[in-house]
């Protein structure tokens, strides 16, 4: 009986954690809708999706950003993840313990540092400015680098005794039982690019330069329901990435299990 | 679960890439074009105070307005409309009087209903061809003294007069009424951009036949993934077809050209308003026999014919691609059962 009444109560906690937590995206799902002096309305929606293209034209630079750090931090992590995890260097364990540490570390530390690279570099202003220093993210090193050490060595080198060279290995072996891992640190750096705001608002000159997460906080305070119709265009590529690779980001963060 | 959810998105995002397109144009030709007045700054107030027309102003239920362009930014970049402070002006019986000497861009005529924070584009007007033109003045009106020479009275039914006039470009319905001296409360059709609307229905039939027929495109595709290995040709000219009806979308939507003074002031989807001042013009031109208002009628009927043949025709060319496709799946899933036969024996 006691047993029961503290299902009953867990079960209630529960349910009413759930709505807490869903009821954001409930609001804005119809927030958008409705207008404080119209009632129910599509006029917010039309004015984002059809009343002008700035808020489409945003949305797909910014995804074209977005891809362009996945493409190239999927690329950077896959390969010095490798090196980490199958070679011995000198000074490997130090580099990965360095690694760890940039990884530990607040982004506005390393902001200025980046700002005078990039300056250097004279990319200052521009897009690359977004998309280079987000490519060398230590995140997804780390994720590839464990996920590659859980693929045995012993399979490998059955790959090698069957005559697999180094790519044949590497695309062949490594990178399909690695796919979770692959998946996992490509959609949190997509993530990562997608929600970023510091970094626009730091490299970048001004309004008409900045990906859709920064020009988000632009939307007109008084216009609720232009700003529900905004959030639901920028909640769709994430919501995209979840459902269509669901089961890929979980096993992806769990690969603690030797394949 | 995952074909679902790539499908479901492939739509979103095709939906989304027709909006980018139909947005881009939407905004193209629902820019109203205005007339400045450019104030110049004054050292001393009340030194040459401007006056403008009473055009200028806008009346509704809560009073006068009169607009002017501001710089915008952010999400509202651009030449934007702004609200005139009451206190800069004095409206007078004949003119609105400038009395701030602040300087300024007034806005005199629009080529549209203009509201603040709407986006505009400042013009310059240049005098146009010989064009006819729809007066309905406000009833009880007997006779409308026209002493502009270019004017000519074509034909006049009570209130509504249909006259012919080398009218300035780009058409604003406040720079006519000026010109022949009406009142604010008359209505004036420029017969030229509505027959200028009336030609762009096919256009706008075109586009809808090939966004529904994307859409049916999408759900047959939606079908054949069920058994993808053998559908896949299928399915690769289902893309191309589709892309290729995706570039036809967006060259069709870029030649649409709707007049700007026959737009609704937010929408341009808001039906209401279109059936509104067709309804108007429509009754006003009933009973008329000049040329122009049997010209227009014509125009009218041959239009709403055209948009309803390209869409059969459309109905019809996208019945035929299915099922010519459908039967295109049939001989290669018996061609493949044959050949899976042979093999075996």
């Amino acid at each position: 009986m006691k047993r029961k009444k503290k299902h009953w109560i867990t079960s209630i906690v529960v349910f009413f954690l759930g709505i807490l937590c869903v009821v954001p995206y409930f609001l804005v799902l119809t927030g958008g809708f409705y207008q404080q002096d119209r009632g129910f309305s599509f006029q917010a929606y039309y004015d984002v999706f059809l009343g002008t293209s700035q808020y489409l034209f945003r949305f797909w630079r910014s995804l074209g950003i977005c891809l362009y750090i996945v493409f190239g931090q999927v690329l950077v992590s896959v390969l010095s993840g490798y090196g980490f995890a199958k070679y011995s260097f000198p000074g490997k364990n130090i580099m990965f313990f360095f690694l760890m540490i940039l990884m530990i570390l607040p982004l506005q530390v390393t902001q200025v540092p980046t700002y005078i690279i990039l300056d250097k570099l004279k990319i200052l202003g521009r897009d690359a400015a977004l998309i280079f220093p987000n490519i060398f993210v230590p995140l997804g090193t780390f994720l590839m680098t464990q996920c590659f050490r859980t693929v045995s060595d012993d399979m490998l080198d059955s790959a090698r005794i069957d005559g697999c060279g180094l790519f044949g290995i590497f695309f062949g072996v490594v990178i399909p039982v690695s796919k979770g891992g692959l998946v996992c640190t490509g959609i949190l750096s997509f993530l990562d690019a997608w929600n970023m705001v510091e970094q626009p608002i730091a490299y970048l000159d001004g309004f008409e330069d900045y990906p859709i997460s920064v020009a988000l906080a632009y939307v007109s305070s008084g216009n609720w329901e232009k700003q529900f119709a905004c959030c639901l265009l920028v909640l769709l590529p994430p919501l995209f990435l979840f459902s269509y690779f669901n089961r890929e980001l979980v096993e992806g963060i769990v690969f603690g299990e030797e394949k | 679960m995952k074909r679902k959810s790539i499908y479901f998105f492939v739509l979103i995002f095709w939906l989304l890439a027709v909006c980018t397109v139909l947005s881009e144009n939407i905004e193209r030709l629902m820019t109203a074009r205005v007339v400045v007045y450019e104030g110049a700054h004054q050292s001393m107030v009340g030194q040459g105070d401007a006056e403008l027309t009473l055009e200028a102003l806008t009346r509704d239920a809560s009073g006068n307005h009169l607009y002017e362009i501001v710089k915008g930014s952010g999400w509202e970049s651009g030449n934007r409309v702004e609200e005139t402070d009451s206190h800069f002006y004095t409206v007078e019986k004949e003119c609105v009087l400038i009395t701030s000497g602040m300087g300024g861009k007034y806005i005199l005529y629009a080529s549209k209903e203009i509201t603040p924070g709407d986006l505009v584009q400042k013009v310059t007007p240049y005098k146009g061809k010989n064009e006819k033109y729809l007066v309905i003045a406000p009833v009880g009106t007997e006779t409308v003294t026209m002493d502009w020479e270019d004017t000519e009275l074509l034909e006049q039914k009570g209130n509504i007069l249909l006259i012919s006039q080398t009218g300035k470009l780009p058409y604003m319905e406040g720079m006519m009424r000026d010109t022949i001296n009406l009142t604010k409360e008359s209505k004036i059709y420029c017969l030229g951009e509505v027959k200028e609307f009336f030609e762009n229905m096919p256009l706008l039939s075109v586009i809808w036949v090939l966004l529904m027929f994307s859409v049916v495109l999408w759900g047959y595709s939606y079908k054949l993934m069920s058994n993808p290995p053998e559908n896949r040709v299928l399915l690769a000219g289902n893309l191309g077809i589709g892309l290729l009806l995706f570039w036809g979308f967006t060259n069709v939507t870029q030649r649409v050209s709707l007049p700007s003074s026959l737009l609704p002031k937010e929408n341009i989807l808001d039906l209401t308003y279109y059936k509104n001042v067709f309804i108007e013009i429509w009754k006003a031109l009933e009973g008329m026999s000049s040329t122009a208002a049997v010209e227009l009628k014509e125009v009218f009927f041959k239009s709403i014919g055209f948009a309803g043949g390209v869409i059969g025709f459309g109905i019809v060319c996208g019945v035929f691609i299915l099922l010519w496709e459908h039967r295109f799946a049939k001989k290669l899933s018996q061609k493949n059962k044959a050949a899976t036969f042979s093999f075996l024996c």
